[in-house]
């Protein structure tokens, strides 16, 4: 038992348990270690999404926590804990993203992009004899579309955000935002059908 | 408001006057609702770096407190020697040479 601090509950919705951790006495992380309980998960699953990457979304998740940990006194409950969360994750993937191609990922209007955005398609992998998950498949589908689809595609189908905060986090327009998504649909159903057609076949 | 008015073009490959919400296709929410199955190594990973900012957190906070204690020693040092030497009283430090004013 432990005396010294007041007792946390996991079954506390966030608002409390964020209350909780802002004010803990210094060694007392249980409150947000129940936060990060919670949506580690759905976390790590949209970082993946967001990065295209499945060896860097556990690297990105725990990122996004501690960046959390160390931002929760600023943070004043205007917006759910949740979409405050997101907010830094899409953020940070985003940064992630920038920095590993060394350049802005908004490279739609690139020349190349431009004559063949399907460039990144492995097509081997849809070859692949492994029985997939319907999870791992949509990974994997979601890993071989083009950022500049995956990205906006994962913050509105996956997060939730809103046409208009997309485009704002993308520096794009609006129109170009509804298209890459709308896009960004018809191709992963276009590749997660083929994929699941392959499969079939196979088995 | 905002909007696009404001954008640069795009070369036409985003250009879509209006689109309406039921062109932009089925969401695909349904296929994307679900969670990666993390263990506790996660937590610990977390914990881990944030124990580690914290400590080079104190190790900067000591640090600069170092700094500012060498700052106001010196500080003090300057302000001892012109007081004394507005008071005539010999000049500060006493191992200062002595300048020609003095004698």
């Amino acid at each position: 038992m432990n005396r010294r601090f007041p007792k946390v509950d996991p079954n506390d919705p966030d608002e409390v348990l964020v209350e909780q951790a802002k004010n803990a006495m210094p060694g007392d992380s249980r409150a947000f270690e129940t936060l990060v309980r919670r949506h580690k998960g759905h976390v790590k699953a949209n970082c993946r999404s967001l990065s295209g990457s499945e060896s860097d979304a556990e690297d990105l998740a725990q990122e996004v926590f501690v960046k959390t940990y160390f931002a929760l006194r600023r943070f004043e409950g205007r917006s759910k804990f949740k979409t405050w969360v997101q907010r830094i994750k899409i953020n940070h993937c985003l940064n992630f993203l920038r920095k590993k191609k060394g350049k802005s990922f908004l490279d739609i209007d690139d020349p190349v992009m431009q004559a063949e955005p399907d460039l990144r398609v492995d097509e081997s992998a849809t070859t692949a004899a492994e029985a997939l998950g319907t999870q791992d498949l949509v990974q994997e589908v979601l890993e071989t579309l083009p950022d500049t689809l995956r990205v906006p595609l994962t913050m509105c189908d996956m997060d939730g955000h809103s046409y208009q905060e997309i485009a704002d986090s993308l520096g794009i327009g609006l129109s170009a935002t509804k298209m890459r998504i709308k896009r960004g649909r018809e191709e992963f159903r276009r590749r997660f059908e083929e994929r699941e057609a392959a499969l079939a076949e196979v088995e | 408001m905002n909007d696009d008015n404001d954008r640069p073009p795009s070369n036409g490959i985003d250009d879509f006057d209006e689109i309406g919400e039921d062109d932009l296709g089925t969401p695909i929410s349904e296929l994307f609702d679900f969670e990666i199955e993390t263990g506790d190594e996660f937590l610990t990973g977390v914990r881990r770096r944030i124990e580690r900012r914290e400590m080079a957190a104190t190790a900067l906070d000591l640090s600069l407190v170092n700094a500012g204690q060498v700052i106001w020693s010196y500080l003090e040092m300057v302000l001892e020697s012109l007081f004394a030497s507005k008071n005539g009283a010999g000049g500060g430090s006493p191992n200062r040479p002595r300048s020609r004013k003095d004698s």
